[in-house]
This record gives structure tokens, sequence and C-alpha cells, in this order.
């Protein structure tokens, strides 16, 4: 367990020490949904009808965006390499330091939902299933974009090409977390699609992990 | 059992073996297509509403099915591979990514020539339309990670975790968007009795094709997957003695 809580406590320190990589994503999101109000007409029902995807789209372009500082610089000072060989578990290691990927970049953007919602005119009741689906939502893109990350760490370019291999993976979580606001919104109840995030997630933390140290090995090599 | 698995990892036994069968195989594709085509195309009556339309899906629902055949195959293949580390299984694996985005693509692009005159468009947001759209850029993306790394080794690794991650996917993408009103009919009950819609004389022949499709689908894979076992053995004596004739009448 304190291999967990140390390489927690190490990611956010990283993360508090270079604030660039932890704002940026978040300026990102902010300024990506102020385009759509721009591009589309600022009439209120239009708005309201495509808030919760344009907040549930742009969230997971900011996270799939913010994955380069999950492993590239320790992939490039070997720090990666020394947690690979170290000898305590290398399934809780990747999984607290996805889990602290997703407190400085997962987290913040779920926060600053709210006010971007009330921006696009969402309606008050469905602001509630929005930030439900993007609380069990973002860790899941975090963990999958974890998996895409691990497997072109060790490519000079890969930026485009993460996208090319993770937005399809993402499709799943986007039409859940899209659905859960439009079923609150016609007046039908949202556990059972909550249920079924809550689902893809536990499998998404159980599974991705493994995917992900078998990716790094490869990268690392 | 063991000893046929044994020898189907052997690239040499494979390439050979492969060559005795290759004229049968591409006979019986031969005559199962033309069979199938010209009687389904041809002789079939007419559908009492879509007309003469309906016979792009002689075409349309094999290629559907093998490419998503295709992409479980691929899977398989890329588990093989990282479990066992048997070569065979990669040189498979990375025939189908280009031969199922094929399919997948001439999936869709029947469907759309299909719908345009019978849904009165071409594409809709529907849920197969979409997960098979989705599953043609889950090859896409296979295909780019493996081409993206220099060492062949390192590529073959990345995309077959790739390919197994996209697998787990497959049928959570297929019924998420299954929650989407759909457009698409489901599978037609094929009997000998059911004559109501689809009479057997129309189904029949859609066998021919399907089996006809799915000889093109592995001569196909067979194919890629013989060149590529001449690429990555061409330093070994047997490659050199096949290659051996052809070479030296130059």
């Amino acid at each position: 367990m304190s291999i967990v809580i140390a390489t927690l406590r190490r990611e956010l320190l990283i993360a508090f020490r270079s604030p660039g990589d932890m704002i940026n994503p978040l300026m990102f999101f902010v300024i990506a949904v102020t385009l759509f109000p721009l591009g589309v007409g600022s009439d209120k029902a239009f708005l309201s009808e495509i808030a919760s995807g344009v907040i549930w789209v742009t969230a997971l372009l900011a996270v799939m965006l913010s994955m380069d500082s999950l492993f590239r610089s320790d992939y490039e000072d070997g720090s990666l390499e020394q947690l690979l060989l170290s000898p305590q578990p290398i399934y809780f290691i990747i999984l607290a330091k996805v889990a602290g990927h997703w407190l400085i970049s997962g987290l913040p953007l779920v926060i600053l939902a709210p006010v971007l919602a009330s921006m696009l005119a969402l309606p008050q009741q469905s602001l509630l299933p929005l930030l439900a689906g993007l609380m069990l939502g973002t860790p899941i893109l975090t963990l999958l974009g974890a998996i895409g990350m691990a497997l072109t760490v060790g490519l000079s370019r890969s930026g485009l090409l993460l996208a090319v291999l993770i937005l399809p993976l993402y499709i799943p979580v986007l039409v859940f977390g899209t659905g859960l606001v439009d079923s609150a919104q016609g007046g039908m109840g949202i556990s059972g699609l909550l249920a079924l995030l809550g689902a893809m997630l536990v499998l998404a933390v159980c599974l991705a992990p493994l995917a992900i140290v078998a990716a790094l090995r490869i990268s690392v090599n | 059992m063991w000893k046929w698995l044994y020898k189907l990892g052997s690239p040499k036994w494979f390439y050979t073996m492969t060559g005795q069968y290759m004229p049968w195989l591409v006979g019986l594709t031969v005559i199962l297509l033309g069979v199938g085509l010209v009687w389904g195309l041809a002789f079939t009556p007419p559908d009492y509403q879509m007309g003469e339309n309906y016979r792009i899906a002689y075409i349309h629902v094999p290629s559907a099915s093998i490419a998503m055949g295709c992409y479980y195959m691929m899977a398989c293949m890329a588990a093989a591979f990282l479990i066992w580390r048997i070569k065979m299984a990669d040189m498979v694996a990375k025939a189908c990514a280009p031969v199922g985005m094929t399919f997948t693509a001439a999936a869709l692009f029947t469907g759309s020539v299909w719908g345009i005159p019978t849904w009165g468009t071409w594409w809709i947001w529907d849920a197969r339309l979409t997960s098979t759209l989705i599953m043609l850029f889950l090859f896409i993306g296979v295909m780019a990670l493996r081409s993206a790394y220099d060492s062949a080794q390192s590529g073959a690794k990345a995309s077959a975790v790739l390919t197994l991650v996209g697998v787990v996917n497959v049928p959570i993408i297929k019924y998420s968007v299954e929650w989407w009103n759909t457009l698409h009919q489901g599978a037609s009950n094929l009997s000998l009795s059911n004559t109501a819609a689809n009479p057997p004389e129309v189904w029949v022949p859609a066998f021919f094709v399907g089996f006809g499709l799915l000889g093109f689908f592995l001569i196909a894979i067979i194919l890629r997957t013989r060149n590529e076992i001449l690429i990555r053995e061409r330093r070994t004596d047997w490659v050199s003695d096949i290659l051996g004739d052809a070479r030296g009448e130059n």
C-alpha cells in the first residue's frame, strides 16, 4: 500500500511543480467549449440541446491531449524503466500513476463542467446526470488513454497516432455519458446507465493496468 | 492435435502446405462464387418491395460477417503471438488487418449503395452502421500503430496489445450503440420452412456467395501470409532453395 501512496505523492508533486501540464488541458477544455457558441450561433434553445454533447466531446479530447504528460517525461529521463524494474507490484504502481493523473487532469474538468454547462444553457435537471457521468466516465477515459500513451510513448511523433488509436475506444463512454443526460432530460431514470458506466469503470480499473504494463514493456524494451 | 498445431507454427510447413492446397481452394472459390453470383444476380426472382435492389445483399451480408470474423481472428492471432510468441500467428495477424479493413469498407460501401434507393439516404447514424464504422477505425489504428514502429518486433507486439484492447471493446461498442434507435434490420430467419419474405430460392444462392467470399478471404490471407513468410525468412536455406530457381534463371 505504501508504494501506491508514494507513487501518488510523486505524481502530484511533479504536477504541482510544473503546473503547465495541469492547466493546459483545462484551458483547452474552456476554449474549445467557447468555440461552439461562436461557431453554431448563440441561440439558447439550440445550445441547451447540444450542451451535454459539446461538454462530453471536449472533455474527452482534453483528457486525450493531457495524456502526454503521463509517461513522456518519465520515459525520457529513464524513471519509467526503473518503475518497471522495481520489485514492487507494477500493477498498483501503474494504477496509482493513472489515478494521480486523473486527479490533476480529469477531476478539474468535472469541477469546471458546471460553469461551462450554465454558459451553454444546459437545463438545471440535467446538470447532476452530466456531472455523475463525467465523474465515472473521465477515469475510464484516462485509463484507456494511458493504454494508447503507453503504446506510443517510444515513438517520436505520437500525437495524431494516439488520437487514431484511442478515439474509437472512447466511443462507448461517450454514448453512455451523453445518453445519461438525454434520458434525464426525457424524464426517464438514470440509474441503469449510471450502473453501466460504473461497471465499465470497474472493468477498466481491473484490466487496463495489465494492458498498460504490457504496452510499457514493449515501449521501453 | 498438438503435433498439428506445432507444425502450423512452422513457417516452412505453412508455406509448403498452403502451396499444395491453394489450387483446390482457388478452384472451390471460383465455383462457389460463380454459381452463387450467377444464380443470385440473374435467376432469383425480384423482391416484391425492393425490386432488384436487394441483390446487393448477396455481397453485403457476407462481407460484413467476414469482416467481423476477421477482427476476432486477428485477436486470436494477437493473443497467440503475445502468449506463446508464435511468429506465424503474428504474420497471419499482420495479413488480417488490411484484408479485414477492405471487407469492412466493402460492407459499408455496398450498404450505402443499397441504402440510397431503399432508405432514401446513404448514411445514417444507426447502431449497425456506426459500430461497423468504428471497426473500420480499429483496423486502421492497428495498421497505423504497426507501421509507426521502426522495429518490426516492437510494432508486432504493440499492435497485438491494441488488437486485444479493441476486442474487449467490440462487444461494448456494439451494444452501446444499440441503445440508439436502430434502422438496420436484424438477421433474417433462414430456414427451408420460412417461405414468407425470404424463400429458399433467394437465400440458398446467398450461401454459395457467402462461402465463396469466405474462400476469397482465406486466399487473400494466405497469399499475404506467404509473402510475409518469404520476406521474414529470406535468409534461411529453404527460402533460398525456393527462390534460387527463380533467381538462377536471370
